[in-house]
């Protein structure tokens, strides 16, 4: 067994999903039988490649941070479920 | 009017010389669709009103002589992770069902300004998650070839809409073979271009680094002319790159293969390639010969490892990118929830679907504390590794040729509940993603069922010139019959 039911609990935690018992066994079964197949990166010695060092002809393509302002305000909240005042309503954070 | 539908240039030549009106071609896509798209159900959702009033605008330009873009009147389709002002954008996933994004991605504005007309959005793999199209969470598409089988994924719907002959041109999205495989598939022509050769700006994004968006056409010539109207940089992509490219991507297309030199790597031909597709793959290296090229066998030791290295790179950039759906801003709001965490894991468990939580998790997996050094980041190590070898290839051969999925276009529901299985028909398109070639799949041949077998040329980083012209070639060369009985059903 590569992995247990925990730590694929423990997974779904960080990813913040909530997974029901079958799912977890399901998931278990199945990143299993794919981690036996991802077992082959290991029989590649890749010890002395830097990712660090990138091409010569690899240059990121930056532009000037020149704030602008999008058109209509309101349609940038066309997809918000709860707005109240021009502001996105979700529940209380502190006490 | 039914408009005898070939392919873009086609359509667009009619357009041009007045023999048909954008509003004619327009009305003659929305037609095909109630013929065909019950049985194939290649589209999500369709823009009826917004295509007519485009096409009288297009129509009014051209009756007041104005100059008027390289796919004027041409009805096309996008897929449905593309953003679209004011239509839906739902990346097929329950996530997004009612989401309207309010812009244009880069390429929309790109085919709005060439006065192409967006007639719909095609179906797709939940967040181009898949290699079927059975991940959208709202529906099935068939294979126009034969219906009961899968078109291929994760463009599945775009593939099939050109399949199907309601369209001569698609925009798909390419990952890991997102547009290549499921051009195979339905038995048309896909190619994903050179990573940061088509802006990703407003593709909303599944893995930042290997994503590509490019275009699903019936034949190469209107590959290249849809790609003429893609490319270009893009401030708003940070990744955009600036081609040297000089003129239409077609030009060159009837020059002879004479001295062209393709590598036939071993590693393509093994063990798992279903022995039809490699007796197609054996016919296509004679025909490219017959041409004049010369074909070699070269070896690519990576290669092995690509199907990893991806799955790993691929599952730990969608974890990040999909962090951004908790239900706050946009997305699925769930019924109930008390806190703010309750708001965000209800969300995502309520509306993702079983492959999305899949990848998220693996990927999560990939990069979590104790894990990292072993998947990641020797996962980007190998990738360094495959694009260095195809650097080294490309010194001594033009393109490279393989075989675009190592199976035939197979039944729904028939690998559905095995994703390991699901996730080896990658193994040949991957590469092409962690080294950011270019890539074309084109129909090469039929299986003795009668189904499409597709190839692909992989060439230079930019090479799409020396691509097409070969693809050109070949297909001029093998004059294949690319109809299907649904298209033909379509024209009637």
């Amino acid at each position: 067994m590569k992995i247990k039911p925990e730590e694929v609990k423990y997974i779904a935690k960080l990813a913040k999903l909530n997974l029901s018992e079958n799912e977890i066994s399901q998931y278990t079964r199945e990143f299993d039988d794919i981690l036996e197949h991802f077992a082959v990166i290991a029989s590649y010695d890749v010890e002395k490649v830097d990712v660090n060092v990138f091409d010569e002809k690899q240059t990121s393509s930056l532009r000037e941070d020149d704030p602008t302002l999008f058109g209509d305000q309101e349609k940038l909240y066309q997809n918000t479920k709860t707005l109240k005042n021009g502001l996105i309503q979700v529940p209380k954070i502190l006490e | 009017m039914s408009i005898e539908m070939t392919n873009l240039k086609y359509q667009r030549d009619l357009w041009l010389k007045g023999e048909a009106s954008a509003k004619e071609l327009v009305e003659d896509a929305f037609r095909r669709i109630d013929v065909t798209d019950g049985k194939v159900n290649a589209y999500l959702h369709l823009c009826q009103d917004e295509a007519m009033e485009q096409a009288e605008k297009i129509d009014a330009k051209r009756s007041r002589g104005e100059k008027t873009g390289a796919l004027a009147g041409v009805p096309l389709a996008i897929k449905d992770n593309i953003c679209t002002d004011g239509v839906l954008t739902t990346c097929a996933s329950k996530m997004l069902k009612d989401f309207v994004p309010p812009y244009d991605a880069t390429v929309v504005r790109q085919v709005r300004e060439a006065d192409g007309i967006i007639i719909g959005k095609t179906n797709m793999d939940e967040f181009a998650m898949g290699s079927s199209t059975e991940n959208s969470a709202f529906k099935t598409t068939g294979n126009p070839w034969d219906l009961q089988r899968v078109p291929g994924g994760s463009s599945g719907g775009s593939a099939a809409a050109v399949a199907a002959e309601t369209v001569s041109l698609a925009l798909g999205s390419d990952t890991g073979g997102s547009i290549r495989q499921p051009a195979a598939f339905c038995g048309v022509v896909g190619l994903k271009p050179t990573y940061g050769l088509v802006s990703r700006y407003g593709l909303v994004a599944f893995a930042s680094s290997l994503d590509q968006i490019g275009p699903l056409t019936r034949n190469v010539e209107d590959s290249g002319l849809a790609l003429d109207a893609l490319v270009g940089y893009d401030a708003l992509d940070a990744t955009s790159l600036r081609a040297d490219q000089k003129g239409s991507y077609t030009v060159g297309m009837e020059e002879s293969l004479k001295g062209l030199k393709v590598a036939l790597p071993v590693e393509y031909q093994q063990e798992g390639l279903n022995p039809e597709i490699n007796e197609t793959l054996i016919k296509t290296a004679a025909e490219l010969k017959s041409l004049g090229a010369t074909v070699e066998s070269v070896s690519l030791p990576y290669s092995a490892a690509g199907l990893s290295a991806y799955y790993l790179i691929s599952s730990a950039e969608a974890s990040s990118n999909l962090a951004r759906f908790d239900g706050v801003r946009y997305g699925h709001r769930p019924e109930s929830f008390e806190t703010l965490e309750e708001l965000m894991v209800n969300s995502r468990s309520e509306a993702f679907g079983q492959e999305v939580k899949r990848r998220i998790m693996l990927g999560t997996y990939a990069l979590s504390s104790g894990y990292y050094d072993a998947y990641y980041q020797r996962a980007q190590k190998l990738r360094k590794m495959i694009r260095q070898q195809f650097e080294d290839i490309f010194r001594q051969y033009d393109i490279v040729l393989g075989p675009v999925s190592p199976i035939l276009p197979f039944v729904q529901g028939e690998k559905i509940d095995d994703p390991l299985a699901m996730y080896l028909g990658d193994v040949y398109t991957v590469d092409v993603n962690l080294a950011e070639l270019p890539a074309i799949s084109l129909p090469c041949g039929f299986s003795k069922e009668g189904l499409p077998v597709g190839m692909q040329l992989i060439g230079r980083h930019f090479g799409e010139q020396t691509l097409l012209r070969a693809a050109y070639q070949l297909e001029k060369s093998l004059n294949l019959d690319l109809r299907n009985t649904i298209g033909k059903e379509a024209s009637k």
